[in-house]
């Protein structure tokens, strides 16, 4: 693992120069930042305040460390924290309708020994799970949107407002679609021993409709593509909003 | 004219939201398995109890009363005692209203409630996913859901495939379905142009690329430092698993990563027909630059918040949070190192054939 990490760290820096570097180092601190709010959660701090707290910094730093073209990066920053902030407003009913929080009979043996009764909101953190699960395909639309707009306003600084938002949506329309397979194959992914497991067992449709875990992983991965389409147009606006705050 | 065909399609997507929502609130009929609505929730006991790490925590005792919804027991009425903890790590508490699964115990001759219905909340959000995508993309939107379909239904055969020849060519079968799946999405949602060309080629480069580096990476360290026994739900053989997982779970965020280069080139052709090659390879290296931290940075979230119970868990159960990551996360950080190669891998290539494939109008 530490050869894989050496490797990932050469070719950063072969590809991007010294942003390489940064980009590492700010993976490493959104581990460090994600471990730390676990301890605090552990150590009995309100979890949808430490979500909060996460969301800003985790945001924060993906993207202003990442993006060095200030209009990209400030755009792309409020428009996550506009998105997040309305995305609480449906994790919120949704997660105590679908009641998907916990773990699911399927973990029984990975959890065997351990005490359950561990005096933590299961449904709080499983909001915390949803909010970190949608933030990084929110950031990284926007910041795919603007920078894609930035680029073009370089060589056509005079474009009007009305043009460059359906460039925006334009190119929005295609990243929506890819950030939507980045979400659904990353669920493929974690979701290949589950439905092997539903396989060689042979698990009727109607169980699996209704399956705990996988039900809990499709609310989530669904919050995160809602998250996502909101995202595209609002950058859009955003971004004709602050390219120019005194001319217009 | 598009306006029109918007408010049509923001209708017609309520309507089916709307019957889908109503259509599995009234399916119990469907079920073989009983189920009731609960109409009457009363807490008969809460008890606080504090184990051995100082966790405190409250056992409640519930009352639920229901009505049956199917089977020969429908429009009878129901008690039965339902026991939870606060926090809700295993056991469910229930509320008023919600429809609940019910089990039988052949042997005792008794009922329990086994667990909530959860077909309505997942139809409907799903509907209205679907919707608000065809409202927003119209045809690409099409395109991405039938995409979707495609996939998951290719995904699922692969599987059966997998099943049926003993699970031992695991993660051929699984490369096979990658190369394929790609193939399809892109199709459906670049078209058949340059633009799907480059962002297919790049793609299965890279994410090969990086697959392979890893598995001589892995087998020369000799998986050093890695629990493949912590996997979740214990598939044999571990480490297969994993790489079939990471494949999976790399190919969307390399996809997104090409087809996001390269749209924007093509874009910046358009608007600037006078742009070189060497001018677009440039540019696409800083448009790439800037993505690939967030890209790898979704795939990490994700990883990490799947790990969220397990960790707490483990730190609850007074174990030290180096232990806890040692048992909990190094598999997630290795999936998400490999990644990482992967995106990274993906700039300079897709980079690289989109400034020599993207049509420049002269």
């Amino acid at each position: 693992m530490m050869l894989l990490t050496g490797i990932l760290l050469i070719l950063l820096v072969l590809v991007c120069g010294w942003q390489g570097l940064t980009i590492f180092f700010t993976l490493s601190l959104n581990f460090v930042v994600i471990i730390l709010a676990l301890v605090l959660v552990a150590g009995g701090f309100e979890p949808l305040m430490v979500s909060g707290l996460l969301s800003l910094i985790l945001l924060a730093t993906s993207i202003f460390m990442n993006t060095k073209q200030p209009l990209t990066a400030k755009t792309a920053f409020v428009t996550s924290l506009i998105v997040v902030v309305v995305l609480l407003v449906i994790i919120v009913p949704l997660s105590q309708l679908a009641a998907t929080y916990g773990f699911g009979a399927e973990d029984a043996e990975e959890i065997e020994g351990f005490g359950l009764a561990i005096g933590l909101s299961f449904q709080k953190i499983s909001m915390m799970m949803i909010f970190l699960g949608s933030l990084g395909a929110i950031a990284e639309t926007s910041i795919a949107v603007a920078s894609g707009l930035v680029e073009i306003l370089e060589y056509d600084a005079q474009m009007a407002p009305k043009q460059l938002f359906k460039a925006g949506i334009a190119i929005g329309e295609k990243i929506i679609a890819t950030a939507f397979n980045t979400l659904f194959f990353s669920f493929f992914g974690s979701f290949l021993s589950l439905t092997m497991w539903f396989i060689q067992l042979g698990y009727p449709l109607s169980k699996i409709v209704n399956h705990k875990i996988l039900i809990g992983e499709v609310l989530a991965l669904l919050i995160g593509v809602i998250g996502v389409i909101a995202t595209v147009p609002l950058t859009s606006r955003l971004l004709n909003y602050f390219r120019k705050p005194k001319d217009e | 004219m598009v306006k029109h065909k918007r408010l049509w399609i923001g209708l017609v997507g309520s309507v089916i939201c709307i019957l889908g929502i109503l259509g599995t609130y009234f399916n119990a009929g469907l079920y073989q398995q009983p189920i009731i609505r609960v109409m009457r929730v009363q807490t008969i006991s809460r008890e606080k109890q504090t184990d051995e790490y100082q966790n405190e925590d409250t056992e409640v005792v519930q009352r639920v009363t229901g009505q049956f919804l199917n089977t020969k027991q429908k429009g009878k009425t129901i008690t039965l005692r339902n026991t939870y903890t606060a926090s809700q790590a295993m056991s469910t508490r229930y509320y008023k209203g919600e429809q609940v699964f019910l089990h039988r115990d052949q042997y005792l001759k008794k009922w329990s409630l086994n667990e909530p219905k959860r077909d309505t909340i997942i139809v409907g959000l799903t509907l209205l996913t679907f919707s608000l995508l065809l409202l927003m993309m119209l045809k690409r939107g099409l395109m991405t859901l039938l995409s979707v379909l495609v996939n998951l239904v290719a995904f699922v055969l692969t599987l059966h495939l997998n099943a049926l020849t003993g699970g031992r060519w695991l993660l051929p079968i699984m490369c096979g379905l990658a190369i394929v799946l790609t193939g399809l999405t892109l199709l459906l949602v670049l078209g058949p142009n340059r633009q799907m060309l480059v962002a297919y080629g790049a793609t299965i480069g890279a994410t090969f690329l990086a697959l392979f580096l890893s598995m001589a990476v892995l087998k020369l360290t000799g998986d050093q430092g890695l629990h493949y026994e912590t996997m979740a739900y214990e598939l044999q053989p571990y480490k297969t698993v994993f790489l079939a997982e990471v494949v999976l779970g790399i190919l969307g965020a390399v996809m997104d990563e090409t087809t996001d280069i390269s749209s924007s080139l093509q874009q910046l052709a358009i608007e600037q027909s006078n742009v070189t090659k060497a001018e677009l390879f440039k540019s696409g290296l800083t448009i790439g630059r800037e993505i690939i931290g967030p890209l790898v940075n979704v795939l990490f979230f994700l990883v990490m918040a799947d790990a969220f119970p397990i960790i707490l868990l483990y730190l609850r159960n007074g174990n030290t949070i180096a232990y806890t990551l040692s048992r909990t996360v190094t598999l997630s950080l290795t999936q998400t190192v490999i990644s990482a190669i992967g995106i990274t891998l993906a700039v300079p290539v897709t980079s690289l054939l989109a400034s020599q494939l993207v049509r420049v109008r002269r």
